[in-house]
């Protein structure tokens, strides 16, 4: 709690970023979550991107486990 | 003449209108400058390449109040987020996340991220609210990550970890399904994946926690309530598409999913019962059908009809995601299989119930197959012949329907553990019930079977033509 208290002095008092003027109602807490799950999101996504090359080093002609959906 | 879209009025940019059975999309000259971007910066090209988008075509005709008037690519059949099968859901979804990623790179993004914004179209979802695209903020977190959670990722959930039922919840949220609600319903082993906690828990509890945000702080509106660079964004992205992905449903056997292996039929007399439906459909010529109970869609996939557009309806979740992904792999593109209960069918909801429309209001086709149904509608849900004929009748022009009699193995599997109260199920009175609505032109019995196939025509109404 402490932690998300202090981004929002952060952003608060450092940023001056004019808000997109949305015609959605975006909700004040999902754009502070953004902020604060951010490093650990991209963390996730590092490791999930190192792994799939660690595992396709090791694993000859595995292909594409992954379920990459194409739209 | 024209008709304004009933569900078009949210967004202050413009709405869309229908006239001659075209499609049209009035753009305020407030929003020109966005709809020029997303033309002039490329990005409507690349998405068309790839058919993400339906197509538009700048008109000529002008409008008094200075705005822009666009003709848009008509979509065969309305559909609603409540009615896709998991695996269309999921596809719709990634679609949106897709197009994100997409925009970002031409330093455009998506201001919302409805469900509804998607449609089915030739097979594939595809976007059809192309007023969604906007300039990208530089820094600022995504506006629509709300909703996209609550339109996409919250009813993909409960359908994957919960109830493959769960997707119809759509209807009771029109914006979507809440947060905190999704959080109460998902098992607590969700919460051990750090993505899924993210993404629905914590963005629950913060929207609780900053919901007074307004009333008891003070707001500076130049100000940014927090920041999220472009990196970071993308990572976001990534995370949500990552989720997604990784979702699958659970219970691939269901009661339906295995029917036909099942049934009063030897292989021939399904090959013959093809062989009558498409000859009584080839007698028609229809353009557009719907099959109201078509399971894996073995009927809705008939051959030699020159047909362009086949709803294909049935109540089990299973049945109809393995007719999608059947669909897919043989490239029937003309399919839209949709999960339709015909004792319940979508109501209209949505603002003065006329923004989503109901399903029996959106279905008006040539040809409705009724095929192994009317047994489950008299019998199972006791509703009397006639008023099952009305409804098809409310429906299709022609109608295959078979009749199922009561020595049919099926129709006695359904009264082994129930009073048999259906004196008048028996052929006369189905025959004598239809054709207060049909005409009966044809009818032919499966041999190997006591079933007969009907071909009936809607009796024109007196007064009309």
């Amino acid at each position: 709690m402490r932690l998300s208290f202090f981004f929002l002095v952060c952003a608060i008092y450092f940023l001056s970023i004019k808000d997109a003027y949305a015609y959605l109602d975006p909700g004040t807490g999902s754009m502070i979550l953004q902020s604060v799950i951010a490093v650990c999101v991209g963390a996730i996504v590092a490791m999930k991107v190192y792994w799939h090359k660690l595992k396709s080093f090791f694993v000859k002609n595995d292909g594409d486990r992954q379920t990459d959906k194409e739209v | 003449m024209q008709s304004i879209e009933n569900a078009s009025f949210r967004d202050p940019s413009g709405y869309v209108f229908y006239e001659n059975d075209k499609v049209y999309r009035f753009i305020h000259s407030s929003y020109r400058k966005d709809f020029e971007l997303l033309i002039q910066s490329g990005l409507y090209d690349a998405l068309r390449k790839d058919r993400k988008l339906i197509a538009i075509e700048e008109t000529d005709i002008s409008s008094p109040s200075g705005g822009t008037i666009i003709q848009v690519e008509k979509v065969e059949f309305i559909s609603y987020p409540y009615e896709w099968c998991f695996s269309q859901y999921q596809e719709a979804a990634l679609l949106t996340l897709d197009l994100m990623e997409r925009a970002l790179e031409f330093d455009i993004w998506l201001k919302d991220a409805s469900a509804y914004n998607i449609q089915f179209h030739n097979g594939n979802p595809v976007l059809i609210d192309l007023f969604s695209f906007e300039q990208y903020p530089e820094g600022s977190p995504w506006v629509a990550y709300r909703q996209f959670c609550q339109h996409f990722l919250s009813p993909l959930l409960l359908m994957s970890k919960v109830d493959m039922g769960l997707g119809s919840m759509m209807k009771n949220y029109i914006d979507g399904i809440p947060l905190d609600i999704t959080s109460k319903l998902l098992p607590f082993r969700c919460k051990l994946s750090p993505q899924i906690n993210m993404h629905i828990f914590m963005q629950a509890k913060y929207q609780k926690k900053y919901e007074d945000y307004g009333r008891k702080t003070e707001i500076d509106k130049n100000k940014s309530v927090s920041i999220l660079t472009r990196n970071r964004l993308k990572n976001l992205i990534s995370s949500l598409k990552d989720v997604v992905t990784s979702l699958s449903l659970a219970g691939e056997n269901s009661e339906w999913a295995n029917y036909y292996d099942d049934t009063n039929y030897s292989k021939d007399s399904l090959y013959e019962k093809k062989d009558i439906i498409e000859r009584f459909a080839e007698k028609i010529s229809p353009q557009s059908m719907c099959d109201f109970g078509a399971n894996k869609g073995e009927f809705s996939r008939i051959k030699n009809v020159d047909l362009k557009n086949i709803i294909s309806c049935d109540i089990d979740y299973i049945a109809v995601d393995k007719n999608y992904r059947i669909n897919k792999e043989k490239g029937l593109h003309h399919i839209l299989p949709l999960r339709i209960d015909l004792t319940n069918p979508s109501p209209a909801i949505g603002w003065a119930n006329v923004e989503r429309k109901s399903f029996i209001d959106r279905c008006d086709v040539d040809l409705g197959l009724a095929l192994a149904l009317i047994h489950h509608l008299a019998i199972s849900n006791n509703v009397p012949l006639e008023n099952c004929a009305s409804l098809f009748a409310s429906m299709t022009q022609y109608l295959v329907i078979e009749w199922v009699p009561k020595e049919d193995s099926q129709v006695q599997r359904l009264l082994a553990t129930r009073e048999d109260i259906f004196d008048k199920y028996n052929q006369t009175e189905f025959e004598n019930e239809f054709s207060k609505y049909f005409k009966i032109l044809e009818k032919k019995q499966v041999t190997g079977s006591k079933r007969v196939i009907y071909l009936m025509r809607l009796n024109k109404r007196e007064g009309m033509e």
